[in-house]
């Protein structure tokens, strides 16, 4: 496990980078069995070490990934990303998914370096703490599904424009057709907002328990991270309002919609997370509200050595 | 070696020769083998007919027996009982490394009509089989056409030959209709006019599904003929704008001189839709939809025949693109090819040597043992031993010379010389 322990972020950034110029080599020159192995092998290598990764945070901080830290989750994000790109690289590889997924997974990582990767607080109690591992679940899957629309979202108004307008441009991305796009941004619209209302509903309930224990561990309602959640959520709510009751609707309207819906995911959950990454901004979940409670008070520096050197 | 092709193809001969020189079906294929083996009992021969080409193949171990283009153009002059002079100007004949890489150009779909085509090499690989079920193969021609095989799908493999469809049918459903609907047996198919363009549409709709189809014309019994075929259904005419509401793929091609659907009546039909996805083939010339439809709403999808013959240029142009990669593949398996042909006409010559000279060295040891009885077994294998490798140095030389001069050919006069200095006039 020793080596584990040396795996950084950086390693499976790279790897991912490599996989995307070689999607994007692809693109430009289809007949390239090498780039396609080298797409395999370096997303391959760059999931292993992502993994190695997240076990080896999980384990230095005591508490499963998606409860450790706001990086992590973000990092488990990624990695939910990744999974599915490997799927669909095996089972679809005729598609460019490589070129939606990868910037997106990037992305995620990228943000990931300059978010807080110190722990958020600690849930003493089993009960509590089984229900925050499912709050945060819900949440990761739930904004996993919003970005899975927008990037649906986006092929079909890239496939949408290239069938209408017959752009040469774009001839050489090779899409699903419109009327599977359609399925998955609509199941993705569909199945985000359950998830982040489980979500919020037991974020919720951690709240008034973390109010009524008297734990010195209290979440304010006024969270950052709680208000931006709720945006999306909202956001998402008008989508699927749209999707089920507009009986007009077509394919590009709720593409377009998803799209909007992933804007607001980045900047309102995703920049406060920056920002409190960077100390400019308190919120609960990147712990830099914990009180003395915290169990994790050493120097975030120390706790993931692919932040060394990041200016803060 | 002796490969021959005399090949009467689209390039050179118009379709009516081509059509009067066709080997159309398996009972004029096998007269025609047999015929063949008639008059020339030692000689290989393979027949490729297809609507686009006639193609001869006739291949003989021995490089100046056997038989010549004039023996070939004969046999088809008098199975066909078309005069040569006829046909003689109009067919290409071609012999040895040219022959070869004539059949490897046919195998990878160069030379037809439509570039990167997939039937050929299913053609290639049909006449093939049925000329070693009539006994028309030999050592040769099986080498021939296996390797034509191979390097037919090195070219596929390697290359960007086959990629892109070209045809305006394939194009319209195959790279539009399927970047629209991901499955056509759940589509309403609507068929307006019943010309070939719509039939040849229809033949790639049915093949990926499509099973519903409605065929609107104004002449009833052609649109009756054409629903027969594909299973589907001729509705009235008067009930077109009803149709047009309900259909996902509509196919349009009648002789209409005006424009058959306007824009108004267009969306007058759509209004009692609920908006869903349609895929309008506009295949008329001139047009039967008002361009303009294609801007009713965000979900129709009008392509004209500009719109897909555009496509098909693009495609042909990428796949000529590939050409020069496909030939220098063809080059270098031509040339690897003969060499494996040149080095096997060696072969009965350094057998024959190596035979000729082990015969000479066991002749002798026998002889030795009899002199000296008294020599046991260690010792009479360590004599063998010393005479086997005294043998193969000798052979060597010749042998390598003769491995060298195959690369260019075959070593017709260093194998002479062999026979001649080694083998005492042996043939």
């Amino acid at each position: 496990m020793g080596f584990l322990a040396q795996v950084q972020i950086y390693c499976f950034l790279m790897s991912y980078a490599v996989s995307l110029i070689g999607e994007v080599w692809l693109l430009l020159r289809r007949q390239s069995p090498l780039a396609r192995v080298v797409i395999i092998a370096f997303t391959a290598a760059g999931f292993l070490a992502h993994t190695a990764y997240l076990v080896t945070r999980s384990q230095t901080a005591g508490l499963p990934p998606l409860l450790s830290s706001q990086q992590d989750w973000l990092l488990v994000l990624a990695w939910i990303g990744v999974l599915l790109y490997l799927v669909l690289l095996v089972t679809h590889r005729q598609w460019a998914h490589g070129v939606f997924l990868l910037p997106a997974i990037l992305m995620l990582v990228l943000i990931a370096i300059f978010v807080s990767p110190q722990a958020t607080g600690k849930l003493d109690h089993s009960a509590v703490g089984r229900l925050g591992m499912f709050h945060a679940a819900s949440l990761v899957l739930g904004i996993a599904a919003v970005g899975g629309a927008a990037i649906s979202g986006l092929m079909y108004l890239l496939h949408h424009q290239r069938l209408r307008s017959r752009s040469v441009w774009l001839q050489k991305l090779t899409l699903p057709s419109l009327e599977n796009l359609t399925v998955v941004n609509r199941w993705m619209v569909v199945f985000s907002v359950p998830c982040l209302t489980i979500g919020l509903v037991t974020g919720f309930i951690l709240i008034f328990w973390s109010r009524s224990s008297n734990s010195g561990n209290s979440i304010r309602w006024t969270d950052p991270t709680i208000i931006t959640t709720l945006v999306v959520w909202g956001a998402m709510i008008l989508v699927l309002i749209r999707v089920l009751a507009g009986s007009h609707q077509t394919g590009k309207s709720v593409a377009q919609l998803s799209l909007l819906s992933a804007g607001f995911l980045l900047t309102t959950v995703l920049g406060p997370l920056i920002l409190s990454g960077s100390g400019n901004l308190s919120t609960f979940h990147s712990g830099s509200s914990v009180p003395k409670t915290s169990h994790v008070d050493k120097d975030p520096a120390d706790a993931d050595p692919g932040r060394k050197g990041v200016p803060q | 070696m002796n490969v021959l092709v005399v090949s009467c193809n689209h390039h050179k001969a118009g379709v009516q020769l081509r059509e009067r020189l066709a080997f159309s079906n398996p009972e004029k294929l096998q007269r025609a083998y047999r015929q063949w083996h008639e008059v020339h009992p030692d000689s290989e021969l393979v027949v490729l007919s297809t609507c686009n080409r006639v193609e001869i193949y006739a291949a003989d171990e021995q490089d100046n027996a056997g038989v010549s283009f004039d023996d070939i153009t004969r046999f088809i002059s008098q199975f066909h009982d078309v005069p040569t002079d006829e046909f003689v100007d109009s067919v290409l004949a071609q012999s040895g490394m040219h022959a070869v890489s004539h059949l490897f150009q046919v195998a990878c779909s160069i030379d037809s009509m439509v570039l990167g085509e997939p039937q050929i090499v299913n053609q290639v690989k049909e006449a093939y089989r049925i000329a070693q079920l009539n006994d028309g193969c030999g050592p040769l021609t099986n080498v021939l056409f296996q390797h034509a095989l191979k390097v037919s799908a090195q070219v596929r493999t390697e290359t960007g030959l086959a990629d892109g469809r070209v045809s305006i049918a394939s194009v319209a459903v195959g790279d539009f209709g399927k970047s629209i609907f991901s499955r056509f047996d759940n589509k309403t198919v609507l068929v307006i006019g019943a010309g070939e363009m719509a039939e040849e549409t229809l033949t790639y709709l049915q093949s990926e599904g499509a099973c519903k189809i409605v065929v609107a014309n104004r002449n009833r019994d052609r649109a009756e003929r054409l629903a027969a075929k594909f299973h589907g259904e001729a509705v009235d005419y008067a009930s077109l704008d009803g149709w047009l509401a309900k259909a996902d793929v509509i196919v349009s091609t009648t002789g209409a001189s005006e424009t058959l659907i306007s824009k108004a009546r267009f969306v007058a039909a759509r209004a009692r839709s609920n908006c869903h996805p349609v895929f309008i083939l506009d295949l008329a010339a001139p047009r039967d939809f008002d361009p303009a439809i294609a801007t009713v709403d965000e979900n129709v999808f009008l392509y004209d025949i500009d719109a897909l013959e555009e496509t098909c240029n693009r495609n042909r142009k990428a796949r000529e693109a590939e050409v020069q990669k496909a030939m220098l593949i063809i080059a270098n398996q031509t040339q690897n090819f003969m060499q494996l042909i040149y080095h096997r006409a060696t072969g009965p010559v350094i057998h024959r040597l190596r035979e000729h000279w082990h015969d000479i060295s066991r002749g002798e040891l026998e002889r030795l043992y009899r002199k000296l009885p008294t020599l046991d077994d260690p010792q009479r294998q360590a004599i063998e031993a010393t005479i086997q490798r005294i043998v193969n140095k000798l052979l060597h030389p010749p042998l390598e010379a003769l491995k060298d001069e195959a690369k260019a050919g075959t070593p017709d006069g260093l194998l002479h010389a062999i026979r001649r200095l080694f083998l005492f006039g042996e043939k």
